[in-house]
């Protein structure tokens, strides 16, 4: 195990790195930031003074030596909106992003992995129906979409919560709900068929032909046999959900990653960008690497590989 | 089951309560503003910049000179009077017992601090382009009086005043300022997540304003701007997109922007009847009230009717699917490849419905036979095609541009998109090029009747352009103040306009 996960980290360091180069050379070919910040009819002279200030009058490889010396020290360079350390920025914002994917995951995993051992109690009932027509819907709708129509409704509408911005509790009520529905969606699937295989085993027949209560051999018996897939998809959704908030984080006004990340997109504002990458992808491999661990409590057959 | 619903109940009740806050606020006369997207800086020589203006531009930092929103006059604010010596010199006096909000004396040096600022290399001001090929020097006659020496000599003078903002002597000069010190009503507090914060200067030098404080906070859905004010959670929403300003409390106005379709005159749109069969076979009428707003106006020029050389005796071309086809097909006969596929280029984010607008002209156009296909572009891409040097092997192609002259004179559109030596102009035309000449060292009625000449055989001899409308905006007032909306409201929007009710 110990091998397993030493070997991973050497490689995701590998990719890591990769990625960055990637994104560095990627993030150039977009368009110069000058054209974007200075006014379409900014004279030479202007738009020469801004190159200089900035450094992008100096020739590709050099800023890529530069950046990658910075890289050493983990010195991403200074944003250019907000001239500040790019890092550090991104740092602020990840706390937001984490809780807001953090929720977002554990309302759809409860409501998933409920609703996927009810139905699969009785397939084909008409709740079991209901919750699979409601929960492919949920997989299906996009989430801008689902994020206006929830404040036309929750806010505009019943006056429950207020329609964006941070602060109070109830501004968290709408954003972690649009996040969580996609992935709610597609687990009460995983969680549906795979409760279905765990209820028609043998140990299940067993506890029946005990005399065990439902609730007891759908929680206890067959759930924690069924659980592994569902872990392994929700991992995948969690990753995803840093996707599900760059538009969520900017439609409502969250301050966190995603919402920092498109921004310094549209104003190809490099080192934020670089830095933005780089930190999101050390997070999804902190989530696989957990992923994996939680398989090894879970599934005692992993534990000696 | 009911105790279920109690905690409901009360969780909703919580939540309300939460947010019922900023409605209270409202009562001590805090404004919170929506608009579209945050800007990357708010510094005192970055306010041409929408996103920045709108925020900072006579509310934390004035400038010198103010130009009337209806007229393009120009008003005075930090300097009461103006003075041509001759030469390129001008004397101008300063408002006296003003402040900066860090405390320093508003004078003289102040504004020679700000002009060194706006105009030194070590930081890249954008209001440097409005003074773009300008060298300002100054001289301090005393302590509330400047002369300021332009190279060459600018008549405008005082219109330049009012990009010249002043900040304070203690602004730092090689960086770009995200806590602005002025002396406008309006004092910098805070730029956090939850937006940028100011607060009423109580030692400003003109009447207070109503408002105590305003918030101003970034949402970049229409919708949810709208919903805002609606709520009560915000009194002022920017930029709603006309399916969503549904309700009284949407005012339209004309945003002062202009939009029309650059042609790149190569093969077919090198012919004058190729561009004149575009311009006929658009039924501008047709998109009004439609899919725009039915306050947008059709233009025939890019400078606006309240800006000097507008020339009103300009229409705008008549509908006439036929006609486009005659002169098409009289193209054809010449040999000029009028089947040829042309691009059509939009500008992701310029105004709400523009896809659907560049859809429905293309359409009007594939009914008379010419063939265009749509690209939307983002800006960065976009950026390439517009700005000269074009590279060599350019081909004939329709670009959507957007341009917004608010500045009281054509000079400000002119020599950059129609003389020969513009970054945007698309043709050499000694005739025209002598007249932006002249017109911009002329003054009074020989520059206006100039700048109109070039109007006019801009957009009726060399038809280098379809030109669309004069744009519309709607901005959404909360019932509970009173603000109306001008034209320069999307750079410019002064707190102290807004009274409660």
């Amino acid at each position: 195990m110990a091998y397993y996960l030493t070997k991973r980290t050497i490689w995701s360091a590998v990719s890591l790195f990769g990625l960055v180069v990637f994104v560095f050379f990627m993030a150039r070919l977009t368009g110069s930031p000058v054209d974007l910040y200075l006014p379409i009819d900014a004279p030479e002279s202007l738009r020469a003074d801004f190159e200089r200030i900035h450094g992008f009058d100096l020739p590709l490889w050099q800023q890529f030596v530069g950046f990658l010396g910075g890289l050493l020290t983990f010195d991403f360079g200074e944003s250019l909106r907000q001239g500040l350390p790019a890092l550090d920025l991104v740092l602020q914002a990840m706390p937001t992003t984490l809780l807001l994917a953090l929720y977002s995951i554990g309302t759809a995993l409860v409501v998933a992995i409920v609703t996927g051992a009810l139905a699969a109690w009785k397939p084909n009932s008409i709740f079991d129906r209901i919750a699979t027509v409601l929960s492919l819907l949920g997989a299906s709708l996009p989430n801008f979409w689902v994020a206006i129509v929830g404040v036309l409704i929750f806010s505009v509408t019943l006056r429950w919560v207020p329609t964006s911005g941070t602060g109070s509790a109830a501004q968290w009520v709408l954003p972690v709900l649009v996040l969580a529905i996609r992935p709610a969606g597609l687990l009460v699937q995983v969680a549906r068929s795979s409760m279905i295989s765990a209820l028609s085993s043998a140990y299940v027949k067993t506890a029946q032909a005990k005399g065990a209560a439902p609730a007891r051999i759908i929680f206890i018996h067959a759930l924690r046999n069924a659980m592994l897939p569902v872990i392994t998809v929700a991992g995948d959704q969690a990753a995803g959900i840093i996707n599900g908030a760059v538009i969520v984080e900017t439609i409502f006004g969250f301050p966190g990653v995603g919402k920092l990340l498109i921004d310094s997109i549209m104003f190809r504002d490099f080192a934020v960008v670089q830095a933005g990458v780089m930190v999101t992808a050390v997070a999804i491999f902190v989530l696989n690497f957990s992923i994996d661990i939680v398989y090894a409590v879970l599934d005692p057959r992993t534990r000696g590989q | 089951m009911t105790r279920f619903m109690n905690t409901t109940a009360m969780a909703v009740a919580a939540a309300v309560m939460s947010f019922a806050a900023p409605a209270m606020a409202q009562e001590d006369k805090s404004l919170t503003i929506a608009l579209p997207s945050e800007p990357a800086d708010i510094d005192g020589c970055n306010t041409t910049v929408t996103g920045i203006g709108v925020i900072v531009k006579e509310n934390i930092v004035e400038t010198l000179t103010t130009l009337d929103p209806n007229d393009s006059t120009v008003r005075p604010r930090l300097a009461t009077g103006w003075e041509d010596l001759g030469d390129g010199t001008w004397r101008i006096s300063l408002r006296e017992g003003v402040t900066f909000h860090d405390g320093a004396p508003f004078n003289a040096e102040a504004v020679a601090f700000a002009i060194d600022r706006l105009t030194s290399d070590a930081i890249a001001c954008r209001d440097r382009t409005k003074i773009a090929s300008v060298e300002l020097t100054t001289t301090i006659v005393d302590d509330h009086t400047i002369d300021i020496h332009a190279e060459p000599a600018q008549i405008l003078m005082p219109t330049l005043l009012s990009f010249i903002g002043a900040v304070s002597p203690n602004t730092p000069v090689d960086q770009v300022s995200r806590a602005p010190v002025g002396t406008g009503p309006f004092k910098f507090d805070s730029w956090d997540a939850e937006g940028i914060a100011v607060t009423r200067n109580a030692d400003y030098w003109g009447e207070q304003p109503a408002a105590t404080d305003a918030l101003y906070i970034f949402r970049p859905e229409s919708a949810l701007r709208a919903a805002m004010v609606e709520l009560g959670e915000a009194d002022i929403a920017h930029d709603i997109a006309p399916q969503d300003a549904t309700s009284d409390m949407d005012y339209p106005f004309l945003n002062g922007e202009t939009t029309r379709l650059r042609m790149v005159l190569q093969p077919p749109l090198d012919d004058l009847r190729v561009r004149k069969a575009f311009n006929m076979a658009f039924d501008r009428e047709a998109l009004i009230g439609t899919i725009l707003s039915d306050k947008a106006q059709l233009a025939t020029q890019f400078v606006l009717p309240k800006i000097n050389g507008h020339n009103p005796s300009l229409e705008p071309w008549a509908y006439d699917p036929e006609q486009a086809k005659a002169l098409i097909a009289e193209a054809k006969a010449d040999g000029v490849p009028v089947d040829k596929e042309l691009r059509l280029i939009g500008r992701i984010g310029f105004f709400p419905n523009q896809e659907e607008m560049l859809q429905v002209m293309q359409q009007m156009w594939s009914q008379v036979g010419l063939n265009v296909k749509l690209e939307m572009m983002e800006s960065a891409e976009w950026l390439k095609l517009v700005n000269k040097p074009f590279p060599e092997d350019r081909e004939a192609m329709l670009i959507q541009e957007q341009h917004d002259n608010n500045n009281g004179d054509a000079s400000f559109t002119m020599r950059f998109r129609f003389h020969s030596d513009g970054r945007q102009s698309e043709f050499s035309i000694p005739e025209v090029d002598k007249l932006i000449e002249e017109a911009e060292m002329a003054t009074g009625d020989e520059r206006t009747k100039l700048w109109q000449e070039a109007n006019r055989i801009i957009s009726d001899e060399i038809v280098p352009s379809v030109y669309m409308y004069h744009m519309v905006s709607y901005m959404r007032v909360s019932p509970e103040i009173n603000y109306e909306p001008n034209s320069l409201s999307l750079i410019q929007l002064e707190l102290a306009d807004v009274t409660f009710n």
